[in-house]
């Protein structure tokens, strides 16, 4: 009998995560309990607690329907997080799927929506079949289909090509509602991480708000910006370490008859917003 | 009086017309059918893509909790992997002991899937001829999980559909000679299976709408085969009649339909059920392969 075990055990990056995880909620206490012992000396209190422990007061019995205390205001719930847009790893994996094209495939432009759906064309070298590369992608993505044809822009033997498809898209969690502070922040942060992984000429669009469901609004920005793959690939691993504020809600990079360093590429990200932009174009 | 209670296991397999579910049980070395199913689907499904999809996971979830409802044992219920997202790969290997083949292996693993070997969870297959890694992304097994726990079972064991075909081959005892191919038609999908001396050796899928059973069985034939091999036996399973379709008597010395529970005692209930539709034996071929590793498992 064939017995291959297809278990999932937890990946690295998850027991990472849950290492982090514990690490910063102990710290969080840890942080907490000091700065409270800082304002009120916790020694001081122990004969009082063994005190109230030892003499239970009598319990008064209420008939009024209990209340649940009013949150402070600017907290309460804005609408079911299961109406919020949820986090997606898809631009990051559209963006992989480039490097496993065969040696023989010239990108010359790339897209990623959202959902994970990917358009790539590019040419195709001589001698390399469409059908291989369309089983290649296969591997990595749940539907991939191709057509090639015969082009001013391909030389010799080679053909032009468009290949169409979607990867899994991990949609997990759904996005964090942030401030509009936050919002103001995570768009500085993005601009100045462009930057770090390598971008050139980073460009900021104007914030367009408009009102999703849950009482949020969902706000969207472009960037625009020159450079290699590599750095995009970079710059769109940092974005997902931003958090749960914002994600990536396309992508578009065209690669540039200059060389690698010279792609162009456009990025629209969203942000759930809890409060009106102030000033911004609604 | 103090008759231990039997071991049992549920094998579903989510074919794109609907799912069937085998539960066998064993008592002692005895391995019996206890029940089988058939559950039609509102929509054709495909899968892993299905399990994504809210509506697609929805229809499943429906299915399944008939089956639990059925009282099918669902404590750990085995699936059938295929499509998008798992793959087995053959390996030339050299002959040297299982630990260095099975490093050799997840090696070659490490090089095809670069960067993204952390979203697959992998293992490795060696026969006496060949050695195999075999990947399935982690993301799928996770929404098999999911599923599970909103259709009310348990935690599900996995096997690629193919291990399942030659699981089924092997354990219902009729298979196990020369080379043999179990061919299985799963809606548009049509899977071919080669098998040496019992063992797996290679297999082929292709869409019926690209190709028909002849000629897919003949490039998986050309590509494995040497100069005047034939095939001993083709096994024909799934629902479907394409196998009966075409004359497949060039590929074998012998074709048949392959009953998966040949030699096994059958409950009345399944006896009954078996009766009373047109589902062919055939059909429940995945399912029974499934559980019959479901058991070998337990």
């Amino acid at each position: 009998m064939i017995r291959v075990e297809l278990k999932a055990p937890p990946s690295l990056r998850r027991q990472l995560g849950i290492i982090v995880g514990l690490t910063v909620a102990l710290a969080t206490f840890g942080g907490a309990l000091y700065t409270l012992d800082r304002q009120v000396p916790l020694g001081s209190l122990w004969p009082a607690a063994l005190g109230w422990v030892s003499r239970p007061s009598p319990v008064e019995v209420s008939t009024e329907s209990p209340a649940s205390p009013l949150p402070p205001e600017g907290t309460q719930p804005q609408g079911s997080t299961a109406e919020l847009p949820a986090r997606t790893d898809a631009a990051r994996r559209v963006l992989a799927l480039v490097d496993h094209l065969p040696v023989g495939v010239r990108v010359t432009t790339l897209t990623a929506d959202v959902e994970g759906g990917f358009v790539i064309e590019g040419i195709l070298a001589e001698g390399v079949s469409l059908a291989t590369v369309v089983d290649l992608l296969k591997v990595y993505a749940s539907d991939a289909r191709g057509t090639s044809w015969s082009s001013a822009a391909a030389e010799g033997g080679s053909r032009a090509c468009r290949l169409v498809g979607n990867v899994i898209a991990v949609l997990d969690s759904p996005m964090a509602p942030i401030s509009a502070t936050q919002l103001a922040e995570l768009t500085t942060l993005t601009n100045e991480r462009a930057v770090t992984h390598g971008l050139r000429g980073v460009q900021m669009e104007e914030v367009i708000a408009e009102p999703a469901a849950g009482g949020v609004d969902l706000h969207n920005f472009d960037l625009r910006a020159t450079g290699s793959m590599a750095s995009l690939r970079r710059f769109v691993l940092a974005i997902e370490e931003l958090g749960a504020g914002i994600r990536i809600a396309h992508l578009a990079a065209s690669r540039s008859s200059s060389g690698d360093a010279d792609n162009q590429v456009t990025l629209s990200f969203d942000a759930v917003v809890r409060e009106p932009l102030q000033g911004g174009n609604r | 009086m103090f008759r231990s209670s039997p071991t049992r296991c549920t094998g579903i397999h989510v074919a794109a017309n609907g799912i069937y579910a085998v539960e066998l049980s064993r008592r002692k070395q005895s391995v019996s059918l206890s029940r089988c199913a058939a559950v039609p689907v509102a929509a054709s499904l495909s899968l892993p893509d299905a399990l994504a999809d809210h509506d697609g996971r929805a229809s499943l979830v429906q299915a399944l909790r008939l089956l639990h409802g059925d009282g099918f044992d669902v404590e750990r219920p085995y699936f059938a992997l295929s499509g998008a997202g798992v793959f087995i790969k053959r390996r030339f290997v050299l002959a040297r002991d299982k630990g260095m083949t099975r490093e050799q292996l997840l090696w070659e693993a490490e090089q095809l899937l670069a960067e993204d070997i952390d979203d697959y969870v992998v293992d490795t297959l060696a026969t006496r001829h060949h050695g195999f890694f075999i990947a399935a992304r982690r993301q799928i097994l996770d929404l098999y999980g999911v599923l599970c726990r909103e259709a009310g079972m348990g935690r599900p064991g996995f096997d690629m559909s193919s291990f399942a075909l030659c699981n089924a081959l092997e354990s219902c005892g009729v298979g196990g000679e020369g080379i043999e191919i179990v061919l299985q038609e799963d809606g548009e999908i049509m899977r071919a299976v080669l098998l040496r001396d019992g063992e797996y050796e290679g297999e082929s899928v292709w869409s019926q709408q690209e190709k028909g059973p002849a000629t897919g069985l003949g490039l998986l034939c050309n590509a494995e085969l040497d100069q005047g091999e034939v095939a001993h036996r083709l096994w024909v399973v799934g629902s479907g009649d394409a196998g009966g379709a075409v004359d497949l008597g060039e590929f074998a010395d012998e074709v048949g339909d392959l009953n998966p529970f040949v030699g096994l005692t059958v409950s009345e209930m399944a006896k009954e059920t078996l009766a009373s539709s047109d589902v062919p034996a055939r059909a429940y071929v995945v399912a029974a392969g499934l559980a019959f590793r479901g058991l070998a498992d337990a």
